[in-house]
């Protein structure tokens, strides 16, 4: 769990400097930047949610130690939209696979150290397991639409009509 | 602007690949998706190498963005303390969650704070997107810090708040100095007005409210001890 609350803690400042990128005058993708913004919100808030379930089961959350996994190298987001949106399902997989961890752990734990945990389980299942499904295929939707519309030989107003799409979900 | 170059010239490339191939991104299921779009991108690129992109930039754009320099480095200073403010809050909530200590009050107290210094930092980076920065500098811009953690107690908490939001108040005034310049024409007006009346005001009314807070509970505490504490936390 700790290393799934600092997973999405740092996903939530990748898809901030993301939507960043996005909403340069370079870019100027609204749309792009408000898909993007809104991960990085959902990302912070469910760090929160997440400490607060640790706790509430009588653990506690260390954020004094950096997360093990990518510190040292952040991520390249001086991308174009296409890859932006493979780049952020990569991430949605990312964070799937890791509440699929906890969720294994919780349920098939046998020995001393990993114990048989419904509890924990039923959280994961309820709050995070459907909802990460739910965004992989959005953005797995987004991505395969994006790259039929740029298909074509002059496609700025196909990915100018798609960021409008984008703007009213 | 070697970015939009860049950018468009892939642009083109990924055309290319998706007339040629026509097959979907996302049918691969071991992998990164990443990984899959670089790929075909280079296969492309190696059968067309004279494909070439032809991208203007506007010549109006010459005298803009307009920030100087060293303000905007201070900026990125700026936000980066932000986000380390909301990342020493979080820790302080996860302290306050837990069992052994169990102060919801204090724990509430910090992850609204935690939020708040978040959305800090945020506002001052669409700040610079707004005057025409972060164009291909975004990258760096925010690091996600390790934190100093203690055993705090309410009053010890409400201290190391009072100290961090100092600290901050203090950085906002020295990128203010920053931002005014020292030429003729370097005065950012604009930013510094925003960090006057927005940043500071909020800082100084911050630390006002938590000098008050400071003072309330050690006066419960002197007479009262783990009852003040108790009781204050259920107030706040």
């Amino acid at each position: 769990m700790q290393d799934y609350i600092q997973l999405q803690l740092k996903k939530s400042y990748e898809y901030l400097l993301l939507a960043t990128h996005f909403n340069s005058y370079q870019m100027n993708r609204p749309g792009f930047q408000k898909l993007y913004q809104g991960l990085s919100d959902r990302a912070f808030d469910d760090t929160i949610a997440l400490i607060k379930q640790v706790t509430r089961r009588g653990g506690a959350v260390d954020f004094s130690k950096p997360h093990d996994k990518g510190v040292a190298n952040p991520p390249e987001v001086h991308l174009n939209e296409l890859e932006s949106l493979a780049r952020a399902l990569d991430n949605e997989k990312e964070l799937t696979l890791g509440a699929i961890h906890v969720h294994t752990s919780a349920t098939h734990g046998t020995t001393a150290s990993r114990e048989h945990d419904p509890e924990m389980a039923h959280y994961l299942q309820e709050n995070f397991l459907s909802k990460q499904s739910a965004s992989v295929r959005k953005l797995s939707g987004y991505a395969n639409d994006l790259s039929k519309l740029v298909s074509v030989r002059e496609p700025s107003l196909s990915v100018y009509l798609f960021d409008e799409f984008l703007q009213k979900q | 602007m070697m970015k939009v170059f860049a950018s468009i010239c892939l642009l083109v490339v990924l055309v290319a690949v998706n007339q040629a191939q026509a097959e979907s991104l996302v049918s691969t299921n071991h992998g990164s998706v990443m990984q899959e779009l670089n790929k075909q991108k280079n296969e492309k690129v190696q059968e067309n190498e004279n494909l070439n992109c032809n991208v203007r930039t506007n010549a109006i754009f010459k005298a803009w963005p307009d920030m100087k320099t060293p303000c905007v480095n201070s900026m990125r200073k700026q936000i980066q303390k932000e986000i380390h403010a909301s990342v020493q809050y979080l820790a302080m909530a996860a302290h306050f969650s837990t069992d052994t200590v169990n102060r919801p009050g204090f724990a509430e107290h910090f992850f609204k704070a935690a939020k708040e210094e978040r959305e800090h930092g945020s506002k001052l980076v669409e700040y610079l997107s707004m005057r025409g920065e972060l164009t291909d500098t975004v990258k760096n811009l925010i690091q996600v810090p390790t934190v100093k953690t203690a055993n705090w107690s309410g009053i010890a908490a409400l201290e190391d708040a009072f100290k961090l939001e100092t600290e901050v108040t203090k950085s906002i005034r020295d990128l203010i100095k920053t931002c005014e310049g020292t030429g003729k024409d370097d005065n950012d007006y604009h930013l510094v007005d925003y960090l006057t009346g927005v940043y500071l005001e909020e800082q100084l009314h911050g630390q006002r409210e938590l000098a008050g807070q400071i003072t309330t509970l050690e006066k419960m505490m002197s007479t009262h001890g783990e009852l003040g504490e108790f009781l204050f936390d259920k107030n706040m």
